[in-house]
């Protein structure tokens, strides 16, 4: 079927296009700074600011889960 | 029938040609007929050609001169290779023509070929040996080492000493110069940084030995006036070698420094206190960079953000109050930029300090990758990162070189930088820096005395004990001077201020300094003396064809023996070194440029230090039209004008002077020409193009996507961007009324935020949205997610081309005339008037340059 | 062959709708597809303008102790899908026992699907643990929407680690955004590293009886969907 190449080829764009969504990632490849640990501090506000908000989700958080440290934080593998 | 053997009626009545002309041409043709069997298959052939292979002729009017068109062109087209010609018999000739000349070739190609390969694999082949060796080496006792040591370094100072000192006849110095040169192009091609070091050294023998040869043979006691212009060509001949030796020192070993790793633990991080020190420039520059200040990954308990405004402006105490930050502004403004930081030093009391100019947008992870060196090296003061620019200089606009040639900028933070960095000699250049605080104290503030507070203060920080550090990643863009003037004039600042620094605190002399700093000091310094050297270089042949002043007294075959081995081995080993940063013959515009403009007052700077204003760089204005910067170009107008009256005494002298002269004219006349050009490219570069927006679009090529109030969505592609919209790419067409409200849908990591705004223009696949009325929570999410991106600026450099020494003077030279066919545009309507009749003149002696013959089309190359 | 589930974590989150898309990208994509209802409801057909509930399915064959794979329907080629067919109440609960009984029954006839089809997707029903738990599946996914209601429904199986999908996300929404963010902290290694995003395109497809790919094939639902088959490529290939 001719559309397969193109399917694939969409396929790889759009694996592309979440790549270069990851502006640290981008970083970290392009300027080899393969072994450095970002810390995505405004996310870690964020997520702070969200148990804040919502008073459900904390309550939840505190019931099912210990606290995790906020300093770590693993990008998820794709 | 006549009218095909004798066309003259045709000719007159179709082509309006007159009598004679007319007579002539019919006449011609009427032979040819005759002679030359014009109705013959091959003639046919070739006559049905003609649109082809005489291009510039098939359309034309007939003119007296077009026999003599004909046979330029036909001559031409014996002589060139034709895009794809297929007529058998020629083809057959250029065969066995082409087969004679690459068996010639092959004999001294095929050696050459297995040599230079050879070279090439030489790293790889020895490195087993290099090795044992170096093991061998280290095992050796120290006193035996030592006493090899100091063996080896004689023997190559005497060697060298012999090459540059022993004088040479015609042959031996062709001899001489050939295998240096033949042995640069072998270790050329040979990859790694330790041939880069053998290059230098065999440019610093070449350039020494000319040197040396111009010193002690080529100057003419004998006459006064030849001695002056001799020894003003002389000194400034040296300090082109001087900085070519120092600029070798500084740039042998960049040295690429790594981000180093901060602490796991955040609270382990030391508080920053991020100043943006502002005077006169508008709110709308200063937002961006204060939302992209916010926006960086930093824990927000350890910055603080202060806004220090020296213009006192309401409208700045408002905004930092609306997005909360701190506001200082003072009561003078004393001391310009770092007289604003040091009483900004008063109030705050941070670890560390980082130094935006209000026009920097800082990516988000500036300080995380900055920070690190701070805590692993206690004697650290300073790190720098490169200024970026998102928007084109006035070389990069008027020349339309924008990311596709490395800027005037490049050079000095892609590889100078880097190659002080080396020797612990990083200066700090005002913005997208961050400095110790107790160092900064321990030198009583930022240094006041000279208008380049920066560098003065990077000085005297070394001068402590301090360490500097350069970090070449770029972390913050912004926006490059609008115009040629303002960069003009903020170039004389530098100049300035450097000089005032080598007058008042000269890094050679003084206390703390190693070696390699004073030396990268020097050079950095040195640097903007330039003026007067090159002003030398562009008025120097005139000496000769002007005033009959033998600059250098050589017969002119031994001056090409000297001199250019010396600038084939300089730009040789330039274009190894800083190739990726700054193309060959591209710094000699940049300098003639500045030349006139920075000469005065560098000069005055080093006899009167204390002279000498503040000035600030006037940025974010606007290009209305396109227009011609008749008072910057004024000066270089005036020198092409002085260049052309020596071209006219150089005729004047091939066809009056002694018949021995004639060599020495003839490559006066090159220098001539070439200054003219360089002139040229650098009058280009005063012919303004117009800028079409307020604000700069960043390009990029970013996933996004849009959302319709109908809760329809689509992706798309962001492919520009700038503060207050954006222009997005689709990948199919939306039919939607302009005012439409869409939402963006952008990705930054995982995380995605929406940006409402209002469609401004949509073209097909192509869309803009304007984010005028965006709350400032979201201006700042905005900026995170294009401004402030880690990655915004790191592939600026992707469009470059590799640098090629031919390719780039063809094109320096292309922009020399260029340049003054821009000056001819923007001329007034009166001189243009007066110039026509030269241009007219000029255009028909190039009507008979023959043309490239035009490629076949399928039809006629069919048969 | 690769079988994978999506299950909802509770009703209305649009599983058959992301199953039926799902498969049709894949397709796409040049896979062999199997799309299986396993839903009493038996409507997984409409999404490519099949019947409303078809008498015939695999539920019904088993019942009655016919041959179950006899009542696929061939989309395309290479694009199949197997009907639950109808079924009354009372049967489908004693259908659900039988499964519970024989818990390798999918799993035989899994692999003697495996030479015709590259992908088998079992589109799994809330309630009926015999219907869920039979088919064994390499790649078994949650789908859920960023509410609150998912939030709580999501604590108590979390200890399995199961994988989840979000659907329908509006990134315009505080609140999706904020669950979203923690998800990705929290269950990093549980969450699909996509999000399918809330597009009017998804339910229009529904109404014309449509994959989302084919109906509106650029949209950004489509693209997204893309994006999982990709990812779905890329997951089934490694080792699970």
């Amino acid at each position: 079927m001719a559309a397969l190449p193109t399917a694939v080829q969409i396929s790889a764009d759009i694996l592309s296009r979440r790549q270069r969504a990851d502006d640290i990632a981008r970083l970290k490849s392009m300027m080899e700074l393969h072994a450095l640990e970002y810390v995505d501090v405004s996310a870690h506000m964020e997520l702070l600011q969200a148990f804040e908000r919502w008073p459900l989700l904390a309550y939840l958080e505190a019931q099912y889960q210990l606290p995790v440290d906020l300093q770590k934080h693993k990008e998820p593998s794709p | 029938m006549i009218s095909r053997w004798f066309p003259y009626t045709r000719l007159r009545r179709e082509q309006n040609c007159t009598r004679f002309t007319a007579f002539t041409m019919a006449l011609i043709q009427a032979l040819g007929w005759v002679f030359l069997r014009l109705e013959s298959p091959n003639w046919k052939a070739l006559r049905a050609q003609q649109w082809r292979l005489y291009p510039h002729l098939a359309n034309k009017r007939s003119t007296i001169g077009d026999p003599l068109r004909y046979i330029v062109q036909t001559l031409w087209l014996l002589v060139v290779r034709t895009p794809n010609l297929d007529q058998i018999g020629r083809k057959r000739t250029r065969r066995r023509v082409g087969a004679y000349v690459s068996a010639v070739l092959n004999i001294v190609q095929r050696p050459w070929n297995l040599l230079s390969n050879s070279f090439e694999h030489l790293p790889a082949a020895l490195s087993p040996q290099v090795s044992k060796g170096s093991h061998w080496w280290s095992t050796m006792r120290w006193p035996t080492r030592k006493v090899l040591y100091i063996a080896l370094g004689t023997l190559a100072v005497a060697l060298i000493v012999l090459c540059i000192t022993e004088p040479f006849g015609y042959l031996a110095q062709l001899v001489f110069v050939i295998l240096l040169w033949v042995l640069a192009m072998l270790v050329r091609r040979m990859p790694g940084r330790f041939p880069t070091l053998l290059l230098i050294v065999l440019s610093i023998i070449v350039s020494c030995r000319y040197l040396w040869w111009r010193y002690t043979s080529t100057l003419n006691w004998n006459d006064n006036l030849d001695l002056v212009c001799g020894l003003i060509l002389l000194i400034a001949e040296t300090y082109s070698w001087l900085i070519l030796l120092l600029g070798y020192v500084q740039t042998s070993w960049p040295l690429n420094r790594q981000p180093a790793q901060l602490p796991p633990d955040t609270d382990e991080w030391p508080v920053v206190d991020l100043l943006i020190p502002t005077y006169n420039e508008e709110l709308s520059v200063t937002r961006g960079t204060v939302y992209a200040a916010l926006g960086l990954d930093w824990p927000k308990d350890k910055l603080r953000i202060h806004l220090l405004d020296d213009g006192n402006r309401p409208s700045f105490k408002t905004f930092a109050e609306e997005v909360g930050i701190n506001y200082i502004a003072r009561t003078d403004n004393r001391h310009a930029k770092a007289g604003n930081l040091n009483h900004a030093l008063t109030l705050i009391d941070g670890d560390l300090v980082a130094i935006f100019d209000c026009d920097h947008m800082p990516a988000r992870s500036f300080l995380q990758l900055t920070v690190g060196w701070f805590l692993r090296d206690p004697s650290l003061a300073l790190v720098q990162t490169p200024h970026h620019f998102l928007s084109p200089d006035p070389f990069e606009r008027n020349l339309g070189t924008f990311r596709n040639r490395p800027n005037e900028g490049e050079l000095f933070y892609g590889l100078i930088q880097d190659g002080n960095d080396m020797w612990n000699a990083a200066f700090f250049c005002g913005s997208c820096a961050i400095v110790r605080r107790t160092a900064i104290d321990s030198i009583g503030g930022f240094a006041v005395e000279t208008v380049t507070e920066d560098a003065h203060t990077a000085l005297r920080l070394h001068r402590n004990g301090w360490t500097s550090a350069y970090l070449r990643i770029p972390q913050a863009a912004g926006l490059a001077t609008e115009s040629l003037s303002a960069h003009i004039g903020q170039r004389i600042r530098w100049a300035r201020g450097m000089v005032q620094i080598f007058r008042t605190d000269n890094p050679l002399l003084g206390k703390g300094l190693t070696i390699f700093q004073r030396i990268c000091y020097t050079n950095a310094m040195m640097h903007f003396l330039v003026g007067l050297p090159r002003l030398v270089f562009l008025t120097a042949p005139l000496a000769f064809l002007l005033l009959h002043a033998y600059i250098i007294y050589a017969p002119a075959v031994m001056i090409l023996l000297y001199v250019l081995p010396h600038m084939i081995h300089a730009s040789l080993t330039n274009s190894r070194m800083q190739g990726a940063y700054r193309q060959t013959f591209w710094g000699e515009v940049y300098e003639t440029v500045l030349a006139w403009y920075i000469a005065r007052p560098t000069t005055v700077a080093l006899f009167s230090p204390s002279r000498g204003k503040f000035n600030v760089t006037a940025k974010g204005g606007m290009m209305e039209e396109n227009q011609f910067d008749w008072q910057t170009a004024k000066p270089y107008l005036v020198l092409s004008l002085l260049n052309v009256l020596g071209l006219g005494f150089a005729v004047w002298r091939l066809f009056t002077g002694p018949k021995d002269e004639i060599f020495t004219v003839l490559v006066s006349v090159l220098w001539v020409v070439y200054n003219l050009l360089i002139i040229g490219a650098a009058v280009a570069v005063a012919a303004e193009v117009r800028q079409v927006r307020h604000t700069h679009r960043v390009l990029t090529r970013l996933p996004g996507a849009i959302r319709l109030a109908d809760g329809h969505s689509y992706p798309c592609e962001l492919v520009d961007y700038s503060d207050g919209g954006v222009g997005l790419q689709l990948s199919q067409p939306q039919q939607l009324p302009v005012g439409t409200p869409v939402s963006l849908i952008l990705q930054r990591g995982n995380r995605e935020f929406v940006f409402t705004g209002m469609l401004t223009r949509s073209h097909d696949l192509f869309m803009g949205l304007s984010f005028a009325q965006l709350p400032p929570e979201q201006k700042i999410a905005f900026v995170q997610c294009t401004f402030g991106r880690a990655d915004a600026w790191l592939d600026h450099n992707s469009g470059f081309e590799a640098d090629k020494p031919i390719q780039s003077l063809k094109e320096i030279l292309a922009l020399g005339v260029k340049g003054y066919y821009r000056l001819y545009e923007y001329m007034p309507a009166w001189l243009r008037l007066m110039a026509r009749p030269f241009l007219r003149v000029f255009q028909w002696l190039g009507s008979f340059l023959p043309r490239m013959p035009k490629a076949p089309t399928p039809l006629s190359s069919g048969q | 062959m690769i079988a994978m589930s999506l299950r909802g974590v509770r009703g209305g989150v649009g599983t058959s709708s992301t199953l039926a898309a799902l498969g049709y990208a894949l397709h796409e994509l040049g896979q062999k597809v199997l799309l299986v209802d396993m839903c009493p409801e038996n409507s997984l057909g409409l999404h490519f303008n099949l019947n409303l509930a078809p008498r015939e399915g695999w539920a019904r064959a088993t019942l009655d102790q016919q041959p179950w794979h006899e009542h696929a329907w061939s989309v395309e080629p290479g694009l199949c899908v197997l009907p639950y067919g109808q079924v009354q109440p009372a049967e489908y609960t004693r259908l659900d026992a039988l499964l519970l009984e024989q818990p390798q029954l999918w799993s035989q006839r899994q692999a003697a699907l495996a030479d015709a089809f590259d992908w088998v997707l079992f589109d799994l029903p809330q309630r009926l643990p015999g219907h869920a738990a039979n088919p064994h599946c390499d790649i078994a996914v949650m789908v859920l929407n960023a509410d609150a209601a998912c939030h709580v429904l999501l604590q108590p199986l979390l200890a399995k680690k199961p994988l989840f999908l979000v659907n329908r996300f509006d990134a315009a929404s505080q609140l999706q955004r904020d669950l979203v963010l923690i998800w990705q902290h929290r269950y990093t290694q549980s969450l699909v590293p996509l999000s399918l995003h809330a597009d009017e395109a998804m339910g229009e497809a529904l109404a014309r009886s449509e994959p989302a790919g084919r109906y509106a094939p650029g949209s950004l639902i489509a693209h997204d969907i893309i994006s999982l088959a990709s990812w779905c490529l890329l997951r089934g290939r490694r080792p699970a």
